[in-house]
């Protein structure tokens, strides 16, 4: 008899813990996805977001400070002319290189360069992933939301 | 004893020979007929099997919070078509050491044997393939035949994985089978009939007519034999908690391991058409088959708008045992072989058996 009660315990708990089961799962399926569809939606990131370089063309004075501390040197400048009227002709960041460590942002005299929120830079060949971003004829443009991060960041050093 | 309705084919070869002029159909219009239902058949297990493996994944993506497939068409609903075409393109690999004759002949009898179950389906009132007399044994012993081109296919692949799943379906259908018929004897008993059309038919009316609660104290033994009946029926169709065979986290893919190309999706494929023609069996047997469940059919003549609305209810009914099927694949753990065996045969089967012999007490009482 204790046998008989012990079975029809455990066909009842198979029952009722499958039943438990489906009534978690169950709900999941009316529930929105988490999932973002990534191309076509980007995510949301903090303003901290440390991606892409955002740089200043005309603010720079090709002082090579963010070239010196960078800890890989992946930052490449040349500049002509001197002291303050020096201007910037090249200044090329080496994204196979770079770990978004910020270092670079700290010592620039005149605040020309900031980390921004782009995080997606792809291409076929090493080459491209190299961005000169003192090419004045087409330069990196930044979105309203890539400017954002560079004021809080000003704004803080204030 | 009710009167079995003539073939689906027949009433198409009557309304050919109305075509033509003729009163009696001649024998060419009863070839052309079946030819038409078959492949009638054919497509609505494709139908099916298309239908089917796009809501699993649909549904599996939405319980696990992701969204399933949504690139190819509109939400997604031409990704099984994209998948099905890709499957016919793909090379159709033999391995060096497989039973080649063995190896590609098996997919045959995996397909055929769950095409061959819908024969006896009654899909709504005079549209059944084939109203055979023996419908429940004809169903089950055609649904037991895919055991054997598993086998079959686990043994010519020469593969170890292979193997160890086909040998694991051997061990769950000797388990499984038991409680499965003798389950689906209850309803056979009350209705007095082995034709599936004739339980179906023998359950119209409004719901406590259905076999599940009829006439209210029936559900006694008709709920728990409905359950054993669905719970083997899972386990007949190899799917989780009992998808041992294929066991795509211990064996690799089990007894298809070695299958590419259509052949896999001749796998694949019968897998969603012994889902669903498990869930129109027992539909049939247990839950009013075609009828809908306010008795409006009672009166109803026979013509179109009757078999649309059997159809109708015969799809709903079915859609909801196919899905609880697809959640349940989602929610439940795999079980372990000795576990299985332990849940046919201690509990399963005298579950079974006693519903069995009640049913026949009640029967004899009342």
């Amino acid at each position: 008899m204790m046998a008989l009660k012990g079975w029809a315990h455990r066909v009842w708990m198979g029952l009722k813990t499958t039943f438990i089961g489906l009534s978690i799962t169950v709900p999941y399926i009316f529930r929105r996805p988490y999932t973002l569809q990534y191309p076509e939606e980007v995510p949301e990131l903090p303003p901290s977001e440390r991606g892409l370089h955002n740089f200043e063309i005309d603010k720079c004075i090709a002082c090579d400070q963010c070239s010196k501390i960078c800890p890989v040197d992946c930052i490449t400048i040349e500049g002509e002319g001197k002291g303050k009227l020096a201007r910037i002709r090249t200044f090329e960041i080496d994204y196979t290189k770079c770990l978004f460590c910020a270092l670079c942002c700290e010592p620039c005299p005149t605040e020309c360069i900031h980390m921004g929120p782009t995080f997606d830079l792809v291409g076929y060949t090493r080459d491209e992933v190299i961005i000169n971003y003192a090419d004045r004829e087409n330069p990196r443009t930044f979105s309203e939301g890539e400017k954002l991060p560079y004021e809080i960041a000003s704004f803080a050093r204030k | 004893m009710m009167a079995s309705v003539d073939p689906l084919s027949s009433h198409i070869a009557v309304w050919l020979a109305g075509l033509f002029g003729l009163d009696a159909p001649s024998w060419p219009f009863h070839v052309v007929a079946m030819l038409v239902v078959a492949t009638l058949v054919v497509l609505l297990v494709a139908l099916v099997a298309l239908i089917g493996i796009y809501l699993e994944r649909k549904i599996a993506g939405r319980m696990q919070n992701r969204r399933g497939p949504n690139r190819v068409g509109p939400h997604g609903v031409l990704q099984t078509l994209a998948d099905g075409v890709k499957l016919l393109a793909k090379e159709d690999i033999v391995r060096a050491g497989a039973d080649v004759a063995l190896f590609r002949f098996a997919p045959y009898i995996v397909f055929v044997a769950a095409f061959a179950g819908y024969v006896v389906l009654p899909f709504a009132p005079n549209t059944v393939p084939a109203d055979l007399n023996v419908g429940v044994f004809f169903f089950l012993a055609v649904i037991g035949l895919e055991t054997i081109g598993i086998v079959m296919a686990g043994w010519a692949s020469n593969n170890k994985w292979s193997l160890i799943g086909s040998m694991r379906e051997v061990a769950q259908v000797v388990s499984y089978e038991l409680p499965l018929g003798i389950a689906a004897m209850c309803p056979v008993l009350v209705a007095g009939t082995l034709s599936v059309r004739g339980i179906a038919d023998s359950q119209q009316g409004w719901f406590w007519n259905w076999m599940i609660i009829k006439d209210g104290y029936w559900a006694i033994v008709m709920v728990p034999c409905f359950l054993v009946f669905y719970i083997a029926g899972l386990a007949a169709a190899k799917r989780a908690p009992f998808d041992l065979p294929e066991a795509e986290s211990e064996l690799v893919a089990g007894f298809h391991t070695e299958y590419s190309g259509i052949r896999f999706g001749m796998f694949f494929l019968p897998e969603y058409a012994v889902m669903f023609s498990l869930s129109a069996f027992a539909t049939a047997l247990f839950l009013g088959g075609y009828h809908d469940p306010f008795g409006l059919s009672v009166g109803m003549e026979f013509g179109v708008g009757a078999v649309v609305w059997g159809l109708l209810w015969f799809f709903a009914k079915t859609g909801v045992l196919f899905f609880s099927m697809i959640a349940l694949r989602w929610t439940l753990p795999r079980l372990r072989i000795d576990q299985v065996m332990y849940l046919c045969y201690k509990t399963l089967l005298p579950i079974a058996m006693g519903c069995l012999v009640l049913t026949a007490l009640l029967r004899l009482l009342g």
